[in-house]
């Protein structure tokens, strides 16, 4: 899949198979500020699941949905074993490293299974990597200005904050992981 | 490469009925001559066992460190001429008084007399920015000065290697003080080709480094190692270099 956000909307039907209301409202909560949300390119990107055969249409009532604002629409969508195999293809892949490394592992933590652990550690760590990179060339210009000078402050702030909040959320993934045994890809259709 | 920390593992021992504390968890890490690599690790991440290790002020519990090849449990390199320098900021006052006598004291014993020691001393102190501090006394120095005399003290035997702990410490998070110690040890790596590893605990002592590493619960991650060079450009062999018919 080329696409984040068919990646990211994949992810969302993988996790719980509901309506196109549903899946829009959560695309929302999950990845705002990491992609952009705009109704019709969810469900468009639903349609070229649908039509790639990554997700299928269900019964509602069998997807389990609360879809107050599709009452007309009597289907759902639910991942297809394909679609399983492309969403763990894509969450598996490694991060090239390129200037946009940093904002591409926080769309897959955020659209990785909260059982998954140990696909979540890895990312943290490719985002870790990407943040580290950051702030090694978070550096004014020699010749530059205080705007420039503000400028790499700020970048070298986000990087103090990031990095702090990774070393929390390491913790707190392994200490899940200890008390609750991560089962790989369970839940994913086979 | 010029060290080699070859995963090193470092366990303290604690006292009865306590588990022993695991400092540096299978750790590598490679450094080129004239590289800056900083370690980015809060209090009790393992960051300091590091460059103890690193520098062979302790010898890890397991895997090894090589310095230019040679494992440093067969050659000692700390404080050697052209070996590594460690940055430690206490002074003794059984060794000197004067600060240019404290930069001064790791060349005695040796070949060199008190004066050329002290000569080396106030060229360290003045490459550092600190050659108004050679008559002070330790007690006398700021937090700014102080980093910058440890720093002078742990060149002056002119080494390939230097180790710099949390070199921000104390100062303010300021360009004129935090930046401009991290400057200073970019121009070392820049300018006199000494391969600088050092920790920090604030995102800003990342920048302008040639790597940027993290270390937490003994773990490093990072770029563990330089990227390849690119290879040197080979000429083609003209036949083959022709178009073909």
């Amino acid at each position: 899949m080329k696409s984040n956000v068919k990646s990211a909307v994949l992810s969302l039907v993988i996790e719980r198979p509901t309506g196109g209301a549903d899946v829009c409202r959560r695309f929302e909560d999950r990845f705002d500020g990491l992609l952009e949300s705009r109704r019709n390119h969810i469900y468009d990107a639903l349609s070229q699941l649908t039509r790639g055969g990554l997700v299928e249409r269900i019964p509602l009532a069998l997807a389990g949905a609360d879809d107050e604002d599709d009452d007309s629409r009597p289907l759902g969508f639910r991942a297809t074993a394909k679609g399983a195999r492309a969403y763990r293809a894509w969450i598996r892949q490694q991060i090239p490293a390129s200037k946009d490394a940093r904002q591409e592992a926080l769309v897959r933590i955020a659209a990785t299974q909260a059982h998954d652990v140990d696909n979540a550690l890895r990312l943290l760590e490719e985002y870790e990597r990407a943040v580290l990179d950051v702030a090694r060339r978070a550096q004014a210009p020699v010749d530059g200005n205080a705007i420039d000078e503000l400028l790499a402050e700020e970048r070298q702030d986000v990087a103090q904050a990031e990095l702090r909040w990774i070393r929390r959320a390491r913790a707190r993934l392994r200490s899940e992981a200890d008390g609750d045994a991560p089962v790989a890809d369970a839940g994913l259709p086979a | 490469m010029l060290l080699v920390v070859d995963a090193v593992t470092q366990r303290y021992a604690r006292g009865r009925r306590r588990r022993e504390r695991v400092a540096l968890h299978d750790a590598s890490l490679a450094l080129r001559a004239g590289e800056l690599v900083s370690v980015w690790g809060q209090r009790r991440s393992g960051r300091t066992t590091l460059l103890r290790i690193a520098g062979g002020v302790l010898t890890p519990s397991a895997g090894a460190v090589r310095f230019d090849g040679v494992d440093l449990r067969e050659r000692p390199m700390l404080g050697v001429p052209g070996g590594i320098g460690y940055t430690q900021r206490e002074f003794s006052p059984v060794v000197a008084d004067a600060v240019v006598e404290h930069v001064a004291a790791p060349l005695l014993g040796g070949r060199c007399s008190t004066a050329e020691a002290e000569a080396h001393a106030f060229a360290a102190l003045k490459r550092v920015g600190a050659a108004a501090c050679t008559e002070l006394e330790p007690d006398e120095l700021d937090h700014n000065e102080t980093i910058r005399v440890a720093i002078a003290r742990a060149l002056v035997t002119r080494p390939r290697l230097l180790l710099v702990d949390e070199p921000a410490v104390g100062l303010a998070p300021t360009p004129e003080q935090a930046g401009a110690v991290y400057a200073l040890l970019e121009s070392l790596a820049r300018d006199d080709g000494i391969a600088v590893l050092t920790t920090v605990d604030d995102a800003s002592g990342l920048a302008g480094a040639d790597r940027a590493l993290s270390i937490d619960e003994g773990e490093l991650r990072g770029q563990l190692s330089p990227l390849d060079e690119p290879s040197d450009v080979v000429r083609l062999d003209d036949r083959r270099a022709r178009p073909s018919a």
